[in-house]
């Protein structure tokens, strides 16, 4: 692809169309990847973000844990069509209660009422009103403002090009094995490369994969024409694609998952409409039936740990509580394998008898193809994987906005010679000086403004979560003013000391108004807020330590233009 | 990406090209720049279509198979459309590119008529 049109080798043009397929739409990708690594722990975020819930310290047990939320429920609700239990664990410090009307359609994705309770005192917690990390999570595939439909086509289009920028990349990257065990600090445009290479290539799986399932999971809207030729009622497919897993999952509780993958695509809405359709007739069966005291949780719990082992309970669902027709269902909060979407390991039980009714199902294998689709997509989604597979893939995610991060970068310091050389910048350059900066340091700010948000706008201020998400499309806003009218050098140097002060304080404001206190959350073992705390300040020393490099670098070796030399030493 | 010659191939695609007189200049990058916006598009749009053809052609003639069918025809299109693009960029001419994409589409578009519905 040269411009005098000289014929190149399939490694030279793979180069050429690395850098410009990715630079393209690279600040967009930045943002996808650093947004969607922070949605692995949204949990934990949307926790942080509402420290009325921080009180909240859940007792070892989970017996007393469900006896707390049976107290609450038999008190207040006693004449429910169903309770719906969602116990605290290591990515939740509240019990969270659904609890749904007799007749009330028992499967619906939304409906019932909502209560938070704290897990050890049994008091009902008004938490404020935010997004949470729901907002970061939705914009790492919707964006903010557009039409929800092409906000998705264009990060469809965004995620093409960086699948055809790893793969053009790998084919660039001779020495793959050699190179990876190579890092020359200090070499300006060398290092920057290493840092480049060093991140694609560690955690290349994970970018694969995180890529690949990305076009996956928006499958539905981008390519639906493979499907649309078999199926002609895409419930069908929807229904095969469970599997034989299709009656395990049937009347299982669902709240935890759809939470967290709400609305993924059409596709999650349209298996939770037909789930619904088919529970119905069931539903009238269960109505009938005359009051009965509920059985003893207790020896259920204990049974589904001694079964489950390692494997906490997540939920427990009583339907029909306090009649004949009661029954619970357990559910473990570890998916079982991740060669299936969403099956989890669920224990029955007569809800006045407390006998065993679980049917034994024959769950059919999943063939090859759903089986590269489920693993890939469970993955992204991080469904039902334990909390050191989590932080894998937070690490992984992290490298990957570091490879892209490190990869804008190199496109400017690889033409700041010859930059220097014609003694101006061309405004092409220059554009993308600026918005490197804009991106790269401008959307840490603005995550941190977001956070700032949520504890200072007053709690009664009727819109506020709306204001919470202005406050980071400002914040973004301003540090690209800033780094446009501001020299490169001066930009990168005061955004990244503002970044790591602004974040090295979030731990403090988190104190002062109204979060659990990180020396408290660690010795309460509430490891989620804690570690919300103790991350910023991991990323305000990784700023820190940017801003020093920045600092040191003297610039190019060559004589130095009017224009500030652009090298900086980000990850170096 | 260590050895010089990478470094060299970086460095090559930053050099500005040195054509002799301006205005042959100005012409010619205007063309270039044509020719690279219309091979994105071919990349995208032409891509796009080659890899929903052959979604179509894999899922009709495994539709036995249904749901293993369907997949594998969503998971290979993704794929097809990724290695479309990449050939669109690694082929030097640019009309043997497009021929490239059109005229497999082409073929796979028979093919799907010809399958009958």
């Amino acid at each position: 692809m040269r411009v005098d049109a000289k014929v190149e080798g399939p490694r030279q043009s793979m180069s050429w169309l690395h850098t410009w397929a990715s630079l393209i739409l690279g600040w967009l990708l930045y943002a996808i990847f650093l947004t969607g690594t922070l949605s692995f722990f949204q949990s934990e975020i949307t926790a942080w973000m509402k420290p009325e819930i921080h009180q909240s310290v859940p007792s070892d047990s989970q017996v007393q844990q469900t006896q707390v939320a049976l107290n609450y429920l038999q008190k207040n609700y006693p004449d429910a069509g169903s309770w719906s239990i969602q116990l605290p664990n290591s990515r939740q410090t509240t019990t969270e209660l659904n609890i749904r009307k007799k007749g009330e359609d028992l499967q619906a994705r939304r409906g019932g009422e909502r209560i938070t309770l704290d897990s050890a005192t049994g008091q009902v917690i008004e938490a404020r009103d935010t997004r949470g990390g729901g907002f970061l999570y939705r914009f790492h595939f919707e964006l903010y403002g557009f039409d929800r439909i092409w906000a998705r086509w264009i990060v469809g289009l965004a995620t093409m090009l960086m699948f055809v920028a790893i793969i053009s990349g790998i084919i660039t990257h001779k020495k793959i094995f050699k190179d990876f065990f190579t890092f020359r600090s200090g070499k300006g445009q060398r290092s920057w490369l290493d840092a480049h290479n060093a991140t694609a290539v560690f955690a290349l799986p994970f970018h694969i994969m995180i890529t690949f399932s990305g076009l996956l999971l928006l499958m539905f809207m981008f390519m639906p024409w493979g499907i649309n030729q078999v199926y002609k009622d895409r419930q069908e497919f929807f229904q095969e694609m469970r599997g034989g897993a299709v009656q395990q999952n049937n009347s299982r509780n669902r709240n935890v998952e759809n939470r967290s993958v709400s609305a993924n695509t059409s596709q999650a809405r349209g298996i939770t409409e037909q789930r619904s359709r088919g529970e119905r007739g069931k539903q009238h069966e269960q109505e009938a039936g005359y009051p009965a005291p509920l059985t003893n949780l207790t020896p259920l719990i204990i049974a589904a740990q001694a079964q489950w082992k390692e494997n906490p309970i997540a939920s427990i669902q009583i339907l029909a509580p306090n009649t004949s027709n009661a029954t619970i269902e357990l559910r473990a909060l570890y998916a079982k394998s991740v060669v299936e979407r969403g099956v989890y390991p669920i224990l029955k039980f007569d809800g006045v008898t407390g006998k065993d009714i679980n049917e034994t199902v024959q769950t059919k294998n999943a063939s090859i193809p759903m089986g590269i689709y489920n693993v890939v997509t469970v993955l992204h989604e991080a469904r039902g994987l334990d909390l050191t597979f989590r932080w894998l893939l937070f690490f992984s995610g992290v490298i990957g906005t570091l490879m892209i991060a490190t990869g804008l970068i190199l496109w400017c310091v690889k033409r700041a010679p010859q930059q220097q050389k014609q003694g101006y910048k061309s405004f092409g350059y220059r554009f993308v000086e600026v918005m490197n900066i804009a991106a790269v340091i401008g959307l840490p700010i603005a995550c941190a403004s977001y956070f700032y948000a949520n504890r200072f706008i007053p709690f009664e201020i009727e819109t506020r979560l709306n204001w919470e998400i202005r406050a980071f499309f400002i914040a973004w806003l301003a540090t690209l003013i800033y780094a446009a009218i501001r020299p490169h050098r001066q930009a990168w140097l005061e955004l990244l000391a503002f970044a790591s002060v602004a974040f090295a304080l979030l731990p403090i404001v988190n104190f002062t108004t109204g979060g659990q206190a990180f020396w408290n959350s660690i010795a309460n073992d509430q490891w989620m807020i804690a570690s919300f705390d103790l991350m910023t300040w991991v990323l305000a020393i990784l700023f820190f330590l940017s801003f020093y490099k920045v600092k040191k670098h003297k610039g190019l070796p060559v004589k130095k233009s009017r224009n500030a030399p652009s090298n900086k030493e980000i990850s170096a | 990406m260590n050895s010089q010659t990478e470094l060299d191939v970086l460095n090559a695609s930053v050099s500005t090209p040195t054509v002799s007189t301006r205005a042959k200049s100005a012409h010619s990058l205007i063309q270039y720049r044509v020719m690279i916006a219309y091979r994105f598009a071919l990349a995208i749009l032409g891509g796009y279509l080659l890899a929903s053809m052959s979604a179509i052609v894999i899922a009709k003639t495994f539709a036995d198979y249904r749901a293993a069918a369907a997949m594998s025809a969503t998971l290979l299109a993704f794929c097809i459309h990724c290695a479309a693009f990449i050939w669109v960029f690694m082929v030097n001419k640019t009309l043997k590119a497009s021929l490239g994409i059109l005229v497999p589409s082409i073929i796979l578009f028979v093919i799907y008529k010809m399958m009958g519905n």
